[in-house]
């Protein structure tokens, strides 16, 4: 409460809204999760509610964890990710979600856990998951014994796909967080490879960012309206890039492009000294090609393309025209609001995979405000419910696939200085529902939640 | 429903009023991208003039004796006064951070507007042109109604989803009711029994009984051949002398018009995207 009100003030004064909760311990996190699952039955939202309640506040709490290893050397450091992505999305939404719950009788808290690789993580759980259940035991034993009942933690994932990361390896990172964290909910901010989604029916786990299938059916749907048919492919070295470029290549296939040469980036000079001489070489094709797809996560050679290639035609993908789940350039349906809440608060533009963990947030959010069951039952529950929507400043009302948990939302399709349109386009049908023109809605996942 | 009536709900405006001062009826048009304020002619439809006006203009309305209009200039934050006889600006009202939108009670001196950046409501006195209070509501305030009678106004927030029911003598948040996604616009009823609150992205009004501020029904509208999601209700107008009222759903061009009794439902296909 004290919290919620402060941070009320402080913005009127001076306009800054973050408030950054960064806790060292994970055993904090367990234990403060457990008291709250208390607290939280006592503030149970009615409809009508009297303002500014005094009672105990329920807690709700959001663990980021970041698997960031060191950038590959190439990348340039204009081309860096933020140190505070991800999280500043979170941090954004949490504010939002925590001036609703001041009138409601809730409040998120943020945890960020960042390692620089899957087996430190593991490794710090164990560590952390023995330490946190020795001491639970000792002082909480009335509450242990009574997990039932407990608000499910949030786990925001953000981890790209690497050759060390692999859809398989993120999975087994669930089972072994889960270990600690038997009732969490999990929500994948980062990842967009579409064999991550292959499995998660079956999983407490939601995909917030697009997946490379939906972005890729985004931007052929581009260049159908735009009649381009022939495109030549750049793809890089990362696990990332290749689950990229499979999407491109089906999503080629089901709107009838022409891949006319697929190639990969080698390395082979510096492009700080030489791009103007090397780069129309190096995307010489004996065929002629409309637009050149890029699949760069690593941002190692697609910045360099536009405007350079050896053929002068669009560039897509990770430069250009790029197919994202949010673009800072967005300003309509009410996102203007969302964007200048998070330039006041982290001078910097607000990127797609802060949105998704602003959507991951948002949507548990959304549970606590309509007074959901807040146990991973009771998310998992309300998520996957045939009517569930939420809005996301993108026009039209998000919702949830059955098979793969992703969301569903539409795509921006944009350049460095604009929005060009959201994906679907114009045209594209669906028998029921147009944002299903993007991305695959089933899967042979099988033991569905 | 007649044509000028589609037309008006049709264009691209933030707000629009028919001051009745005018021989001819005109309606005015903020621009938030330009600036201006547009004059149409409403007999012609042709803009007759645009005035320059201050950053961002949204929210807009008129003064009890129609004289005057309160302009929000959301990026200037202030209101700003325009005499609607010479269309100059003749001063301005403070208005905390980021006006957005507007409503001006019963008795004539008092404005509300949504400060949509800070989740506030601001309350500001017009003769003195000062603030007399700042509400806390919740994030991102839009709609705002006051009753009739004038002892009540609340105000929508777009992404908590409520409705805040203030008390305008002491200016206290006295209820919060929980509605669907993205609320919009609020009307109360002219006997001030019901407030009416449309839920854009829910695809939903919600009909609240004013004594209780409890939810007595929840409108939804199912249309042959388009999906929930593009079922969008946003703007309600009450039509003058008639037990109807009007309500604009959104991307797939159409409005809808009900009784405000037994609210019976009919659908009236429009030329483009009614806000």
């Amino acid at each position: 409460m004290a919290k919620g009100v402060k941070s009320t003030v402080e913005r009127r004064l001076t306009g800054k809204r973050y408030q950054k909760c960064v806790a060292s311990l994970f055993c904090c996190v367990l234990l403060s999760f457990l008291n709250s699952a208390l607290a939280f039955n006592e503030a149970q939202p009615s409809h009508a509610q009297q303002a500014a309640p005094q009672a105990s506040f329920a807690t709700i709490v959001v663990i980021y964890i970041k698997v960031a290893g060191t950038s590959p050397p190439g990348t340039p450091d204009y081309l860096k990710s933020p140190s505070n992505e991800g999280t500043a999305g979170a941090s954004v939404a949490i504010e939002d979600a925590n001036i609703t719950g001041k009138f409601l009788g809730y409040q998120f808290e943020l945890t960020e856990i960042s390692v620089p690789s899957i087996g430190e993580l593991q490794a710090s759980l164990a560590k952390t998951h023995q330490h946190s259940r020795s001491s639970a035991n000792a002082n909480h034993k009335e509450i242990s014994s009574n997990q039932q009942g407990n608000i499910a933690p949030v786990v925001l994932l953000d981890m790209r796909s690497s050759d060390k990361v692999k859809a398989a390896s993120i999975e087994q990172l669930i089972a072994t967080i889960q270990r600690t964290l038997p009732n969490a909910v999990f929500f994948n901010v980062a990842n967009s490879d579409d064999l991550l989604r292959q499995n998660s029916c079956r999983l407490p786990l939601f995909h917030t960012i697009p997946s490379y299938q939906m972005k890729a059916d985004a931007l052929a749907q581009w260049f159908r309206t735009k009649r381009i048919d022939e495109i030549f492919a750049v793809y890089g070295k990362t696990a990332d890039d290749a689950a990229y470029l499979a999407a491109f290549k089906r999503s080629a296939k089901k709107f009838k492009l022409s891949l006319v040469e697929t190639k990969q980036w080698q390395d082979s000079f510096d492009l700080r000294r030489a791009a103007f001489a090397e780069i129309p070489q190096f995307t010489r094709t004996t065929e002629t090609y409309q637009a050149v797809f890029t699949a760069d996560s690593a941002a190692q050679f697609a910045y360099s393309l536009p405007f350079n290639t050896y053929y002068p035609v669009p560039v897509v993908g990770a430069a250009g025209l790029k197919a994202l789940g949010w673009h800072f350039t967005h300003e309509q349906w009410g996102a203007r609001q969302l964007q200048s809440r998070f330039n006041d608060t982290f001078n910097r533009h607000m990127n797609e995979i802060d949105f998704a963990a602003y959507l991951a947030v948002t949507a548990v959010a959304n549970a606590a405000q309509q007074g959901s069951d807040l146990t991973q039952q009771g998310i998992l529950k309300t998520l996957l419910s045939d009517h569930y929507t939420l809005g996301a400043y993108k026009g039209r009302p998000l919702s949830i696939r059955p098979y793969t948990h992703q969301f569903r939302q539409p795509i921006a399709l944009a350049h460095e200085d604009a929005l060009v349109t959201h994906a679907p386009l114009e045209g594209f049908l669906h028998q029921t529902n147009e944002l299903d023109t993007l991305g695959s809605t089933h899967t042979t996942c099988k033991d569905k939640l | 429903m007649s044509y000028r009536f589609a037309l008006l709900l049709g264009s691209l405006m933030a707000s629009f009023a028919l001051p009745q001062a005018f021989a001819l009826p005109q309606a005015y048009v903020t621009n938030e991208k330009d600036n201006t304020l547009s004059v149409i002619d409403m007999t012609t439809f042709d803009v007759v003039e645009t005035i320059e006006v201050g950053e961002r203009p949204r929210g807009f309305i008129l003064s009890a004796d129609q004289s005057h209009a309160y302009i929000c200039a959301s990026d200037a934050d202030r209101i700003q006064i325009m005499d609607l006889s010479t269309h100059s600006i003749v001063g301005d009202l403070p208005s905390g951070a980021d006006p957005e939108t507007i409503a001006l009670h019963p008795n004539g001196t008092t404005i509300y507007t949504a400060n949509e950046d800070d989740a506030l409501l601001t309350v500001i006195d017009i003769p003195t042109a000062q603030v007399i209070s700042q509400i806390d509501v919740g994030v991102e305030p839009e709609g705002l109604a006051v009753s009739h009678d004038g002892s009540m106004m609340v105000v929508t927030s777009e992404t908590t989803n409520m409705v805040h029911w203030i008390d305008t003598k002491t200016h206290e948040n006295i209820a919060n009711s929980l509605v669907d996604a993205r609320p919009r616009d609020a009307h109360f009823t002219r006997d001030d029994k019901y407030l009416w609150v449309s839920s854009e992205i829910g695809g939903t009004v919600s009909i609240f009984e004013t004594a209780t501020k409890q939810k007595v029904k929840t409108l939804s509208f199912a249309i042959k051949d388009v999906y929930r999601d593009k079922v969008q209700p946003f703007g309600i107008v009450r039509l003058k002398n008639r037990p109807y009222a009007s309500l604009a759903l959104g991307p797939h061009n159409r409005i809808t018009c009900y009784t405000t009794d037994h609210f019976a439902v009919e659908y009236v296909i429009v030329v483009c995207r009614p806000l």
